[in-house]
């Protein structure tokens, strides 16, 4: 039987807020695995990587990036982030020599706002550093750049997140419109949205890559993985029905018979081959492993709210070379 | 210098109160490791200092209450807590020290805080020389633990300084592994 996953109609959040909660429990994870000085001293200069990758590879995509005209124009890569995941935000001081962007929603909130004061913190300043990484990435030379400060926070109680983006060299207080921001079409803005957060999770299971032990992360990405997908808003019936379901809301084209799911298209497999491509080989492949370690992890916690026996496992995957996903029930109700 | 696996007995495993000791950790343990080299050096000495560069001291002290280790085991020298630039309240038992690149006042403040403990057998257990050498690079790091070890001596106390082997320069174990009576893996 073949299914496609444009016939189900998927909503825009299903997938959005499963990948966030994804990093949401990773970040956590990373947390308590490294300890919160090893993060501070890591995780800020790879989101500022991070940050300059993402706006290199949307000016690169066509974005219109005037970077070195203002601090509006060096915004646009994030604006069209929050176009892409639907962050409202505003632009209360829009001048080429300083710039406040205004975000009305935090997407972590849910995720962290009941935690510790040290932890709501560091997302904030991983936050900035994503920002500080993303406004200087198109500016030739570093020290005509700008820097980024966060101040007001939605995780500490107040109604906005504002970043204030100033210049390092003098530029005139002059208006600075930022250019048109491009007029995307809903199926692109899908598309879109699927890779940032696939690239998103995938940078933090190549970061934790990078510093943990393989056979730790493997079993962090199984226990996150498994722990969203049993908390995913599912009618649970059978086994099949449920993977079925979630492939549909991830927006997967796929085949299926009794005991497997062949995915021939997958909109986060490219995002997540993005955010590794620029690893050597080897540590690539092992970060893209455990990327789709972390998708057949969230179908085996799914496909338990069917089946508390059920196991799922992956055979194959696009992102390894494969031309397509296999992934085979192996044990549980079918 | 001997070099032994921290096994699930390490009050007996632990050497004598003032070794100085390089506790080698992969990062899949960190967490269980911290705790039970704290219970391994208690086992040996009444308290110590505990330097932190990695884990905010309030959350290693809820850590420690868990494994019920009593809340005035460790006086705290902590570098990290006042990195995300909210400076935490005073509180008793707690030093701060701005960020962990101020290697030098860390290493006075430590040194001050062991001093003044009221006991014999005193020891400092610093988390971790591998987040320090984040911040400040190996031959910093290797230079402050080489001070620091020449003051425990003095004093006659012992040390457990954690090194997280992912996360540091590889030479790093090398160059404070002579400075040690002994290495522990856990």
């Amino acid at each position: 039987m073949s299914e496609a996953g444009a016939e189900a109609t998927p909503s825009r959040a299903g997938p959005r807020l499963t990948l966030l909660e994804l990093t949401a429990r990773l970040m956590q994870r990373a947390f308590e695995e490294l300890g919160e000085g090893s993060i501070l001293g890591t995780m800020p200069a790879y989101l500022e990587r991070f940050g300059r990758a993402h706006s290199t590879r949307l000016a690169a995509q066509g974005l219109p990036v005037q970077a070195s005209f203002g601090a509006v124009s060096a915004l646009a890569p994030m604006n069209q982030i929050s176009t892409v995941t639907a962050t409202a935000y505003t632009l209360p001081i829009a001048h080429r020599d300083r710039a406040v962007k205004r975000l009305h929603d935090c997407e972590f909130l849910a995720a962290f706002e009941g935690q510790d004061e040290f932890v709501r913190t560091m997302i904030c300043m991983l936050h900035e550093a994503t920002y500080q990484g993303s406004v200087n990435a198109l500016v030739p030379k570093a020290e005509d750049g700008y820097d980024v400060t966060v101040r007001s926070r939605i995780l500490f109680g107040d109604d906005h997140c504002d970043f204030d983006v100033r210049s390092r060299v003098p530029r005139p207080r002059e208006p600075d419109t930022g250019g048109a921001q491009p007029d995307t079409p809903p199926e692109e803005l899908e598309a879109s949205q699927h890779h940032f957060y696939a690239y998103m999770v995938a940078s933090f299971v190549d970061y934790l890559s990078a510093l943990l032990p393989p056979a730790r992360v493997a079993a962090i990405v199984q226990d996150v993985g498994e722990e969203v997908g049993r908390k995913l808003d599912l009618r649970p019936d059978d086994v099949m029905a449920t993977l079925r379901r979630v492939m549909r809301a991830a927006g997967r084209t796929f085949t299926h018979d009794a005991t497997t799911i062949r995915v021939q298209q997958c909109p986060q497999a490219p995002g997540i081959l993005d955010a590794t491509a620029d690893q050597d080989e080897d540590l690539a492949r092992a970060a893209r492993a455990s990327a789709c370690g972390l998708c057949c992890a969230t179908l085996q916690g799914a496909a338990r709210q069917s089946d508390p026996d059920a196991q799922v496992v992956r055979e194959r995957a696009l992102t390894l070379g494969s031309k397509e996903c296999l992934f085979r029930l192996v044990r549980g109700a079918s | 210098v001997s070099e032994a696996v921290l096994g699930s007995g390490p009050r007996t495993d632990w050497p004598e109160a003032n070794a100085i000791v390089l506790v080698v950790t992969d990062g899949a343990s960190y967490r269980e490791a911290i705790v039970k080299i704290a219970q391994a050096a208690l086992s040996k000495a009444p308290a110590g200092v505990f330097v932190t560069a990695n884990r905010p001291s309030h959350v290693l002290r809820q850590t420690f209450a868990k494994a019920q280790i009593p809340s005035d085991a460790f006086t705290y020298v902590d570098c990290i807590s006042s990195l995300t630039g909210i400076m935490p309240p005073a509180e008793e038992g707690i030093v701060h020290v701005e960020s962990p690149t101020m290697l030098e006042k860390i290493a006075l403040r430590a040194e001050r805080v062991l001093r003044s403990l009221p006991h014999q057998r005193k020891f400092l257990m610093l988390d971790s020389l591998s987040t320090l050498c984040v911040y400040n690079g190996m031959p910093a790091v290797t230079e402050m633990t080489h001070n620091l070890v020449t003051r425990l001596r003095t004093v006659g106390a012992g040390a457990a300084f954690v090194l997280v082997e992912k996360q540091a320069d590889p030479e790093l174990a090398d160059a404070v592994r002579p400075l040690c009576d002994r290495t522990v893996r856990f």
